[in-house]
């Protein structure tokens, strides 16, 4: 957890049944956490891409800078990790599609809610049954800006 | 790397590359240097990653891959202005820190979808042990500016949705 998200308390991942919902994380994307993410992934320098620069941006169609999409899937894999512990950095799956642009400055909310829970050997990993969660990205104007499921195993 | 060597690379177009094709691959050290500049860069943190964890050891983040898709192919072609689309992510085991994993990508598939060229590939990441420790999958948009004429189908499979 860091200063820059905020987290209700988790319930136990075992106990988890269809329909329940998982408290989600807010988390800012300002140019702030672009630039520091474009700095990591550029090697500790500061670039000048469609992430970081309005104009490089609109030469490649865009109407202004967008944040990557795959950035705030951290996010969403660290909340899988306060929920599922081993049985996400083991097993855990993550398929999202990014389905609107992430600008400068956008306040993202992780809603994830329980959409089947597989028995072992039946899609699950050995050992254990399956919690399948549907998962969103929604930005501060409710819009869903990455969409998908994620899972991670439980009674592993 | 300099430009020289960077204008030897082929562009990453259509035209450049297959199904089939591998991008790239290479051997990594999850040095802790490594995973605390993703830290860092993701601003997370979790005593797993850096003291000790129930798997017996400190382990990487199950992101800890997250950019090496888009390096692995930056190290073997000249890119620009390709939009991530859909990403997935399997997570067989943890990282160890201080672990050499192998990282190879290949594209799989190639298709036309709504007028734009669209590239799927997969990157396997597999530990000193030989086994596997995560998969990770990219589709991208390969550009935003080009025309439908320019995206001729490669994919059979694909080619048939689009009719």
């Amino acid at each position: 957890m860091t200063a820059n998200d905020s987290r209700g308390s988790l319930p136990s991942a075992g106990g988890l049944a269809p329909g329940d919902k998982i408290p989600g994380i807010d988390r800012k994307i300002g140019r702030e956490q672009i630039l520091k993410y474009n700095r990591y992934v550029s090697g500790g320098k500061d670039t000048l891409n469609i992430h970081t620069d309005d104009e490089t941006a609109r030469r490649a169609g865009l109407p202004r800078a967008i944040a990557t999409g795959r950035h705030p899937v951290s996010f969403i894999s660290e909340h899988l990790v306060d929920l599922f512990g081993m049985g996400f950095c083991a097993g855990g799956e993550i398929d999202v599609a990014f389905v609107k642009p992430i600008f400068p400055g956008d306040i993202l909310t992780l809603t994830a809610e329980v959409r089947e829970i597989l028995p072992p050997g039946d899609g699950a990993g050995v050992g254990g049954r399956r919690v399948v969660l549907d998962v969103a990205l929604v930005n501060q104007e409710g819009i869903t800006v990455t969409v998908g499921t994620a899972s991670g195993l439980v009674d592993a | 790397m300099s430009s020289d060597m960077n204008s030897e690379k082929p562009e990453f177009n259509w035209g450049s590359i297959e199904v089939g094709m591998v991008a790239g691959e290479r051997e990594i050290t999850l040095t802790p240097e490594r995973v605390a500049a993703h830290l860092e860069g993701v601003e997370a943190g979790r005593d797993w990653y850096e003291t000790g964890s129930p798997f017996g050891a400190p382990i990487a983040p199950p992101m800890i891959f997250i950019n090496d898709v888009l390096e692995i192919i930056d190290e073997n072609f000249r890119r620009f202005g390709t939009i991530h689309a859909k990403s997935g992510y399997r997570f067989h085991r943890p990282a160890r820190i201080g672990e050499r994993v192998h990282q190879k990508v290949v594209f799989k598939d190639l298709y036309v979808k709504r007028g734009k060229g669209w590239m799927m590939c997969e990157m396997t990441v597999t530990g000193e042990d030989g086994e596997p420790v995560a998969t990770y999958l990219h589709t991208s948009v390969l550009s935003l500016t080009r025309k439908q004429s320019e995206f001729e189908p490669k994919s059979a499979l694909k080619q048939e949705e689009e009719k």
